[in-house]
Order: structure tokens, then C-alpha cells, then sequence
């Protein structure tokens, strides 16, 4: 992380996490009284999405840690949880949401842990099978060098059985969390792409090699696995590429290890567009054939979806005729026409993945009808 | 303004120095007509310089006496002393006060004018008392537009680009820029249909990494512009096809496959059938409208009649064929 500066929010101030954070990295600290003044400046920056990289604000979360998955409207959800810890990225992919999430987007990491601490034992508490996990609003590793907290929520969900941990992430720093008594209750999941869009589209993430073989690290140690091969995209030669990775992956990982695996397309708010142009002036992704889907995100047309998708469940099925393979965002149409069922016919996408956590990870809760 | 009425050779002039000019008079004919009809009213500003006068407002009447081949101007000769702002303001007063000045000269006016104001508000006021109302959101772009090559702020000027899809242009290379400006100069395109296909041309180029003026120039493309059958609407209509269809292969094909099948299912007049936008969702439309029983139950019979046709199953099942 190329953080260059501390902000502290004044209500931050106090708390242990911010303290441990400060005295790991060692660099010079403000504190400040309201974020505006931080935002004020970033906003005026030439590169506003790359100068909150720059910026990390130790800030306590307000809202609520354990949220909803947004979803969207017309696409079915996997009705997974997010465990809101912090905020934005030192990576830089070029089709990351967040960056038009945001305004302007901030590096935030929370620092209120006894809330967090107490929401998650509500959580646990319920005694229902929930998936949840820290890669929504931020990469899942990356605060590690700052503070050890997947090594902490590894620690914390192994001593329950209601809920699964997902760290998902695109580093492979996973070094710390290998000694780390799990009882397989985190899942350990990246996100894969071809090594043409990691290279041109993906600053500062692992390459694939070290990804899986982070993964496979993972697997030595005992963690169940997930992979996510979104966002996907289509380019000349693609499906070779696509191909490479799949080759790649079950060369190294036992299929028997995947709790699943989710496939999604490139889609963006249509305000991301220009953030792209402007940012990754290389980059061609935003002129696929997109058309203004049913939420006003654009997506890639839909028989090229369907496609696209066919041809890597093939390939997957090939390697892992069993591995249990979602669509993170799509529709029923999708669903049937590339992977001939829907999710309807199986009591929903949640319950699907609820009850194959249940049992990849030893989940002892209820299931519910979600 | 100090200045003294003098009678100068006209080869004294400098009119190759542009450093005042706001105005680029296209046709100095119909000035010339002018002056002949009731001499030069008006005469030019200028101001002594190192190698003759320089002209600070009146380039048209100069060019109009020279070509009338007049061996000497009557000029109003600036006092040596008038600072280049100065300068400036008159030749911007002498045309606003006159006249509505198009958007090219304004952007003249506030390109040149640039350098002595602080900022676009500063700007916007020194222009009010000087017969120029320019609004200082307008006076940014406009330092923008004068960036651009000069095709296209005429091109602004004359209304055949808005100045909304002009700005976009700073995006691209100057020859697209130009090559941009000359298309809607020959084709007229309403606002709307300048941003469709400037965004057409400028992912395809992207896309297919090459520049705008060169994608102009394929075959697809330049066959209806340089078709001599098409009218000016035609060619138009055609190249936003063209420009889409090759954007949007896949989706095209799917539109085109889609209107093919429902021709073949020859519904009785007074149906439509409609599909989802951008064929995403999985609900079609059928409509049916009608003004009598008996044409009720024609369409009720062609309902059913459809309803067991191929080409409905595959209408439905988006089904395209591959290219
Ligand atoms: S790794 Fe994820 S969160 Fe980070 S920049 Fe890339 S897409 Fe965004």
C-alpha cells in the first residue's frame, strides 16, 4: 500500500485500532474534525480516484458493520452479507466500481471493533446459516500490513458454526493466515481473470500465477476455496485465454475443495464510463457491445453473455463436473439457457449457496427460505 | 480612445498581423460593393508597429480597399502608447457594438482577451461594457472551443456543431477533429444524432484502434458518403445505420433476425409485436388494436395461428444466427 498519509477523525481518536495502525506504519498523522477537508482536497487532485489511494482515514463506522448485499433490481442475488470493516482499495483495476461508488473514493478503515465485535456475536447468535464476508467495498486483504484483521475474523468465526467467512481478494497474501486454527470456517476466495486483463486491466493485483498458488497454499492448510471469475471480458481471443485459466486452476486446486464458483460480466454504472476513459486511456473495455440493462447498468448484450458463459461452464464442467457453479447478478433467462436450470426450481440462489456452505464448511444452523 | 484620422498607403499595412483580428471576413465583395456605394464610412483602426501599421480593428474594410486597389486607406491611427488590452477592447467594441458577434469570434475575442483576466468571472465583465455579454461558464468552454482547429469553430459558429458535441471533440486527434467538423457541415445532424454518431465513431475507432478521419474512409462508410444518388437525409440515415450495425454487430444481427420473423408471421393490420428493449428482459409485446368485431376475430384466428408458428419459438428464444 503506497499510503502516504494518516488522517485520524477525531471520533476515531481513541480507539485501539487506530493506535495499532498508527504505530505500524509510521507515517506522518492528522487529525482531523469532519472527513470534508479530506474529500475537499482529493476532489480537487487531477486523479481524484488514485489520490484516495494515497490517503488512508481511520474513521469509525456509523452505519451498520453486517449489511445486505445492495443486489439490484431484475438480477438475482446470492443474498450474501458484507461485513463492512473498511472502504476502497490500493489496487486499481480499471472497471472497479468503487470508484464511482464513492465521491470522492477514500482508502477508510473502520476502527470501532468492539461494535463490529458485537454484531457479528448477534449475527452468530441467530443461528442461521449466513454467508458473509469483507470483499464488497474493499479488497479483503489488503489491510493486513495495517492491521491483522482477516487473521482476527479467521480466528473468530472458527469458533462458532452458524456463519462462513469469505475473504475474497486479488493479492496472495495469504502468508499469515496459514498458521491460523480456521476449522474451516473461512472460505479463501479470489478472483480470477485471464493474464491479458490482469496485466492491462488490474495495477497493482497479484498476477494469476500467485494467486493460485496462494490458493493452493490455502488449500494445504486446510481452507475451503472459492473462485470468481468476474468481472469477465470479452476481447479477441478471450476464450483461449479464459480457457488458460480454468487449465491453470485445476492443475493446482482439487475441485473438491471449491465451495463454489461465480461467474459475472463487466457491467458498470454508466457513469464509471468516463472515469475509465480518463483514468485508463489504454483500456478498451468500456467499448464492448454494452446495452443499458434492466437496472441502468450496462451490460454486455445478452446472447454474448450467454455465450461467453456456455463456453466457460463447459470448460469448468470439463475439470469439475461437480463443482457448484453460480451467476453473481444475472437472470433467470441466464440461468437456464447456461446452466440449464434456474435457481427457483432449487428454493433460490441464497439457499443454494446456504446449504452448500452448510455443508463444505460444517454449518450446524438452520437454513432459511430466503 | 485617443487616435488621429491620417491617410496611410495602403502597402503600409501590415495585414498579415492577426495579433487584434476577432473577425474573419469571408467576403469582402459585398463590402467592397459598400464602399463603393458610399465610401469608407468607417474607418480602420490601426496602430504604428516596427514594420508599418498594424491592423487593430477594420480587417475586412483593409481587404475590401485593397482589393478595390486602392493605392490609400483614410485609417484612425492609435496613439503609440495604447496598450495591447487596450488594443484589444477596440477591436472587440468596434465589432460587438455593431453587431451580434457568432460564437468563433466571441472565442476569438475571449482567447486573446484570456491572458489580461484573472479568471473566466473577470473575464465575462471586462467583455459587458465592451458590447459582449458572454456568461462565465460560457467564456470556459469557450477558451476550450479555441483550442480546437479552426474548421470546427466555424463549423460551432455556424450551427452545424453544437457547442456541446464541438467540446467533445477535444478527445480525438485535430485531423478527426476536422474531418468531424466536415461531416456535419455536409450532413446537418440534428444535436442528438451529432452525439450519436460522434460516440459511434469514437468507440469504433477505439475499438478498432485507428482514428476517426481514417474509419471515415472504409468502404462501409465511404460508400454513402461519397454516393452522388444519395440526398443529404439519406446519406444520414445510412451512416447511422452503418455507424450502429458496426458497433453493435451482434445486437443488429438480433434486430434484423428479429424483424425478418415477424414479417414471416404476416400478422393481420392493426397487430405489432414488440420486443423487450435491448431484447434483455423475456417479456414481448403484442398489440392489437381494432375497430370492429369482425377485425377482432381475424386477428383472435392470426393469434392462434401464430402462436403455433416456428418463427414465434424463435422470436422468443432470441435465437440469432451466427454471422
Ligand atoms: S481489487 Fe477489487 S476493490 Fe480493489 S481495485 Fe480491484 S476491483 Fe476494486
Amino acid at each position: 500500500m503506497k499510503i502516504r498519509r494518516i488522517y485520524i477523525d477525531a471520533d476515531a481518536a481513541d480507539d485501539p485500532v487506530t493506535e495499532q495502525v498508527c504505530r505500524r506504519i509510521g507515517l506522518p498523522v492528522k487529525r482531523v474534525n469532519h472527513p470534508v477537508e479530506i474529500y475537499q482536497q482529493i476532489s480537487a487532485s487531477p486523479d481524484p480516484e488514485a489520490a484516495g489511494k494515497s490517503v488512508l482515514l481511520l474513521t469509525r463506522n456509523k452505519g451498520r458493520f453486517i449489511r445486505d448485499c445492495p443486489g439490484t433490481t431484475h438480477y438475482t442475488c446470492c443474498g450474501y452479507q458484507i461485513l463492512h470493516v473498511g472502504a476502497y482499495c490500493s489496487m486499481d483495476c480499471a472497471y472497479c466500481i468503487l470508484q464511482a461508488y464513492y465521491h470522492p473514493p477514500v482508502l477508510q478503515f473502520f476502527t470501532n471493533h468492539d461494535e463490529l465485535n458485537e454484531q457479528l456475536q448477534s449475527f452468530f447468535d441467530q443461528g442461521v446459516v449466513g454467508r458473509i464476508g469483507t470483499g464488497e467495498f474493499t479488497d479483503s486483504l489488503i489491510w493486513e500490513p495495517l492491521f491483522p484483521l482477516a487473521q482476527q475474523l479467521v480466528e473468530r468465526f472458527s469458533r462458532q458454526d452458524t456463519g462462513n467467512l469469505e475473504l475474497k481478494t486479488k493479492t496472495a497474501a495469504v502468508d499469515d493466515l496459514l498458521a491460523i486454527s480456521h476449522n474451516r470456517k473461512t472460505i479463501m476466495a479470489w478472483s480470477l481473470n485471464t493474464q491479458t486483463v490482469i496485466r492491462h486491466q488490474e495495477r497493482a493485483t497479484a498476477g494469476l500465477s500467485a494467486r493460485i498458488e496462494a490458493a493452493e497454499k490455502c488449500q494445504a492448510s486446510g481452507y475451503p476455496l472459492a473462485f470468481h471469475f468476474d468481472p469477465m471480458i470479452l476481447y479477441p481471443g478471450c476464450h483461449a485465454d479464459y480457457e488458460a485459466v480454468v487449465h491453470l486452476l485445476f492443475a493446482r486446486i482439487d475441485p473438491a475443495n471449491i465451495v463454489w464458483i461465480s461467474i459475472g460480466s463487466f457491467r458498470f454504472m454508466p457513469e464509471l464510463k468516463e472515469v475509465i476513459a480518463r483514468r485508463f486511456p489504454d483500456s478498451t473495455i468500456i467499448y464492448g457491445e454494452f446495452i443499458k440493462a434492466l437496472d441502468g447498468k450496462m451490460r454486455y448484450f445478452k446472447p454474448l453473455r450467454i455465450r461467453m458463459y456456455r463456453w466457460l461452464i463447459d470448460r469448468i464442467r470439463e475439470k469439475a463436473p461437480d463443482v457448484l457453479i453460480y451467476f453473481c447478478m444475472e437472470d433467470e433467462e441466464i440461468w437456464e439457457k447456461a446452466l440449464g436450470f434456474t435457481p427457483a426450481a432449487h428454493g433460490g440462489l441464497a439457499r443454494m449457496l446456504d446449504e452448500r456452505a452448510a455443508s463444505m464448511c460444517g454449518l450446524n444452523g438452520r437454513v432459511q427460505t430466503r | 480612445m485617443q487616435a488621429e484620422q491620417r491617410l496611410i498607403a495602403i502597402g503600409d499595412l501590415v495585414l498579415s498581423d492577426r495579433r487584434y483580428q476577432i473577425t474573419r471576413p469571408e467576403n469582402t465583395d459585398r463590402i467592397a460593393n459598400a464602399i463603393q456605394g458610399a465610401g469608407l464610412i468607417n474607418p480602420p483602426i490601426v496602430q504604428a508597429g516596427q514594420h508599418g501599421y498594424i491592423l487593430v480593428a477594420g480587417f475586412g474594410r483593409a481587404s475590401a480597399c485593397l482589393n478595390l486597389q486602392w493605392r490609400h486607406i483614410a485609417c484612425r491611427v492609435l496613439a503609440g502608447t495604447t496598450s495591447p488590452l487596450d488594443c484589444l477592447k477596440i477591436a472587440v467594441a468596434d465589432n460587438a457594438l455593431t453587431r451580434q458577434l457568432n460564437l468563433a469570434e466571441q472565442c476569438r475575442a475571449v482567447a486573446k482577451l484570456r491572458e489580461f483576466c484573472e479568471n473566466a468571472r473577470s473575464l465575462s465583465a471586462l467583455l459587458e461594457p465592451l458590447g459582449l455579454f458572454i456568461a462565465p461558464q460560457l467564456v470556459e468552454k469557450l477558451y476550450r472551443l479555441f483550442e480546437l482547429p479552426e474548421d470546427v469553430q466555424n463549423a460551432t459558429a455556424l450551427n452545424h456543431i453544437s457547442l456541446n458535441t464541438a467540446l467533445s471533440l477535444e478527445s480525438i486527434d485535430r485531423t478527426s477533429a476536422e474531418a468531424i467538423a466536415g461531416l456535419f457541415k455536409s450532413l446537418r445532424p440534428t444535436v442528438n444524432q451529432q452525439q450519436e454518431i460522434f460516440s459511434g465513431l469514437h468507440d469504433l475507432a477505439r475499438l478498432e484502434e485507428t482514428a476517426i478521419d481514417r474509419l471515415l474512409k472504409i468502404p462501409e462508410f465511404a460508400y454513402i458518403l461519397d454516393s452522388a444518388d444519395l440526398d443529404r437525409g439519406l446519406k444520414l440515415q445510412r451512416l447511422r445505420t452503418a455507424i450502429r450495425r458496426r458497433r453493435y454487430p451482434t445486437l443488429s444481427r438480433a434486430e434484423n433476425a428479429f424483424h425478418r420473423r415477424k414479417r414471416s408471421l404476416q400478422m393481420e393490420a392493426g397487430m405489432d409485436l414488440k420486443p423487450p428493449a435491448n431484447f434483455e428482459d423475456t417479456t414481448f409485446t403484442m398489440m392489437m388494436r381494432f375497430s370492429s368485431t369482425r377485425q377482432l376475430c381475424r386477428q383472435a384466428e392470426c393469434l392462434g395461428r401464430i402462436c403455433e408458428h416456428p418463427d414465434l419459438k424463435a422470436i422468443l428464444n432470441k435465437e440469432i444466427e451466427d454471422s
